[in-house]
């Protein structure tokens, strides 16, 4: 379930959406994505429909499912090859977005050898990997322990700061909506309608400094006050 | 979340391989082992019975006598194995084209999806070999009867494990590439396809004694040859040696082709040793003579 939401996301811009559980976050991410049928409105990418721009997207979900049976490599290069891109571009495109958290020399390892927080990376980068004009992502940090949830933000980071994707994020967690955002929609409980947008004008890159944290956490603050105001949050 | 390979997670590459390697190694000739030294143990009391009594009827011949048979029909039982052997093996590969092809439709069509589920599980509860007659009749004497039967009987059980094979494919990775905007039949070729490999070997191994059931009764029925044909008439004249030699060799490609699915599944799909568990499960008929589970 979705409220009305009227929304625009500007080329290069990274948002978050943020709200309880059920207030459709997921559900309007895969609207996007073109997944879910739309029973009203519309959603226009870049000026056309969903279906025009199919392959401009990248999608990244809570659980990576990545082959088992393919390595890092090849999981990675999947979209590539369903595309039907350039082998060695795409190579070299996923070792650059391989390097970015930390994982060149896991390319050979079987997609199941690896560490629960490095598969969801690894998804990430398979997202990536065709070059998409717009990148979806539901949770994808999820499952992470808190540390290896900081390193992989910390990876990510780096990564969209050098390629500037658009970017789309839906997230119950306060702090990576901050750490990640230029702007953090907030979301009401289901049927979600917007209550604010929150916008994070932090420079990046923005580290977890003596500086920078305060201002991170005061940002937590306001979200947090506003979702309390509905209850959301005790 | 991947919870059920939890012990798998952390392993480093060369220390998960070398789980691998020994696990199923290691327990299986101990299993073996003991499977045949059991079956020997049988053999041997049947054999001193039939000496120590001294039974003279040529309906329970000694485990001995029958080997002599096995040794003196040995052309005419190699003969009758092959027919029996390719009619089972013509009716399995049908059975894989036409479970495959089912599969394929029924990801591809809504209608087809919610008419196939329950036809294969009713398919499944029926004992379908009782047809055989019917089926001779139908298709006349010969070979064509045997695969016809074979066919039949593997269908469902292959039909569905493939079936459950294509839907065991995550859904995330299915949207993620359905989102960018991926071939169907690509999509099907490099992932479903895969991913059903196991619940595939899976479905082979319960319709390979399907298979050849269903060739040999067939052969009870309408035929003048194969391994069948030399049980009935061994029955006819009440003379069982001849008749348990045959059995002997039909037991034997059961085996033998059991061994080589096996083989290959533990060659060609190491990976899926890691896959939870469940994964296995719920496919399929619950008991069967060679349905081993996949822990081993």
């Amino acid at each position: 379930m979705v409220g009305p939401i009227s929304l625009e996301v500007g080329s290069g811009e990274f948002v978050s959406i943020l709200g309880p559980s059920a207030s459709g976050k997921s559900t309007l991410l895969r609207m996007i994505a073109g997944l879910v049928p739309i029973t009203n409105g519309r959603i226009l990418i870049g000026g056309t429909t969903i279906e025009e721009t199919r392959r401009a997207i990248g999608l990244v979900l809570q659980r990576p499912a990545l082959l088992p049976w393919r390595t890092t490599m090849e999981n990675v290069l999947l979209p590539a090859e369903m595309l039907n891109l350039n082998r060695e571009e795409s190579r070299n495109r996923a070792r650059r977005l391989l390097a970015w958290f930390g994982l060149s020399r896991f390319e050979g390892c079987l997609a199941d050898t690896l560490p629960a927080g490095m598969a969801n990376a690894v998804s990430v980068c398979r997202a990536l990997v065709h070059n998409p004009s717009l990148l979806l992502m539901d949770e994808p940090f999820l499952i992470l322990d808190a540390l290896v949830h900081e390193q992989v933000l910390d990876g990510f980071q780096r990564l969209w700061a050098e390629n500037k994707t658009t970017a789309v994020l839906c997230t119950r967690n306060l702090f990576e909506a901050v750490l990640l955002s230029d702007r953090v929609i907030v979301l009401s409980p289901g049927p979600g309608r917007i209550l604010e947008i929150v916008s994070v004008d932090l420079p990046r890159p923005r580290r977890l400094d003596k500086a920078m944290t305060p201002q991170i956490t005061d940002h937590c603050n306001r979200i947090r006050m506003i979702l309390r105001a509905q209850g959301s949050v005790p | 979340m991947r919870q059920g390979n939890g012990s798998a997670r952390y392993h480093t590459p060369s220390e998960h391989e070398s789980t691998f390697g020994s696990a199923g190694s290691r327990r299986a000739p101990s299993r073996f082992g003991a499977g045949a030294a059991i079956a020997f143990l049988l053999l041997l009391a049947w054999e001193l019975v039939v000496r120590v009594l001294e039974v003279h009827s040529p309906t329970i011949p000694s485990p001995s006598r029958v080997f002599l048979e096995l040794l003196k029909e040995a052309l005419q039982l190699k003969e009758d194995a092959w027919i029996t052997g390719m009619e089972s093996l013509e009716g399995l590969l049908l059975a894989l084209a036409a479970g495959f092809l089912l599969a394929v439709l029924d990801t591809t069509s809504k209608s087809l999806h919610r008419f196939t589920a329950p036809a294969l599980s009713f398919l499944q509860k029926m004992p379908l070999i009782a047809l055989a007659p019917l089926i001779v009749t139908w298709v006349g004497f010969g070979t064509a009867p045997a695969v016809a039967v074979a066919f039949l009987l593997c269908v469902p059980p292959l039909a569905a494990s493939i079936r459950a094979g294509f839907y065991a494919a995550p859904d995330e990775i299915l949207e993620v590439l359905q989102a960018m905007d991926a071939p169907r039949l690509k999509t099907l070729w490099k992932v479903r396809v895969p991913w059903c490999l196991p619940f595939l070997s899976s479905g082979i191994k319960t319709a390979i004694p399907l298979a050849l059931a269903g060739a040999t009764v067939a052969e009870f029925v309408g035929s003048t040859a194969g391994l069948g044909y030399t049980i009935v008439y061994g029955a006819s004249r009440t003379e069982a040696a001849p008749l348990l030699a045959a059995l002997t060799v039909l037991a034997l490609i059961a085996l033998i082709s059991y061994g080589i699915v096996r083989f290959l599944e533990q060659t060609l799909m190491t990976w899926a040793g890691s896959l939870p568990s469940v994964t296995f499960a719920g496919q399929i008929p619950d008991s069967h003579a060679f349905s081993v589970d996949r822990t081993d």
